[in-house]
């Protein structure tokens, strides 16, 4: 759009110290300077924020939020098996966030709670 | 044309439909949850999935073919879960200030 990414990544791969392994990394059309790196971590993401939830009480948890997590978790996990090419962080993702969303449902069931707001 | 369309390879047959369909929930979700009480809502979560929405919006532009459907998706989601985000801040600051502002005995 602005052109500042690109500028940024020229800028940064042209200093000497990087071994040649980090900037052919860099360099690449999945590297971290591409939307591409970030987009599988922004989905680790949202497994990880449910780990962190399973401390706070259920009343915190959203019944309806963890359904829709653990839908999209389990569709996204048969999906990823049958695109091309196939990758398996990907698929490990997905079946993360489908497992901690179906924790997070479990535990609220526990309790009784998983049909209140 | 509608039943070739049902029988087709991506149709409402196979994962390739259903899959970008439950994403439409993420943004449906937050629209029920539109009057929820703020002491519920987990800050964590909602940034999260700000972040989520506003890296996707970017990567449904970027995947060729573009798919202009997810990024309006994503974008709705990002607005609609960052009002939760800015609704829980609120609060936050709210109950922050009706403590400092509770006369010590």
């Amino acid at each position: 759009m602005l052109g500042i990414v690109p500028k940024l990544q020229q800028y940064i791969c042209a200093w000497n110290f990087w071994p040649a392994f980090m900037k052919k990394f860099m360099m690449s059309k999945k590297g971290p300077f591409t939307i591409f790196f970030w987009t599988p971590l922004a989905k680790w993401g949202i497994s990880i924020a449910n780990i962190g939830d399973m401390r706070k009480p259920v009343e915190q948890v959203n019944t309806l939020q963890q359904c829709v997590i653990t839908l999209t978790g389990l569709l996204f996990t048969r999906w990823c098996f049958i695109i091309r090419p196939r990758v398996y962080n990907l698929v490990l993702c997905n079946f993360c966030m489908a497992q901690t969303g179906i924790y997070q449902l479990y535990r609220k069931h526990s309790q009784g709670k998983l049909f209140t707001k | 044309m509608f039943w070739t369309w049902v029988h087709s390879s991506t149709g409402p047959k196979t994962t390739h439909f259903w899959a970008p369909v439950c994403n439409w929930f993420f943004p449906i979700q937050a629209l029920y949850d539109w009057n929820r009480d703020p002491a519920k809502i987990s800050k964590e979560m909602q940034c999260v999935l700000v972040c989520y929405s506003s890296l996707f919006m970017r990567w449904a532009l970027r995947i060729s073919p573009q798919s202009y459907i997810l990024f309006c998706m994503h974008l709705f989601n990002a607005t609609l879960q960052g009002r939760l985000l800015i609704k829980r801040l609120t609060w936050e600051s709210s109950q922050q200030k009706a403590i400092e502002d509770k006369p010590t005995n």
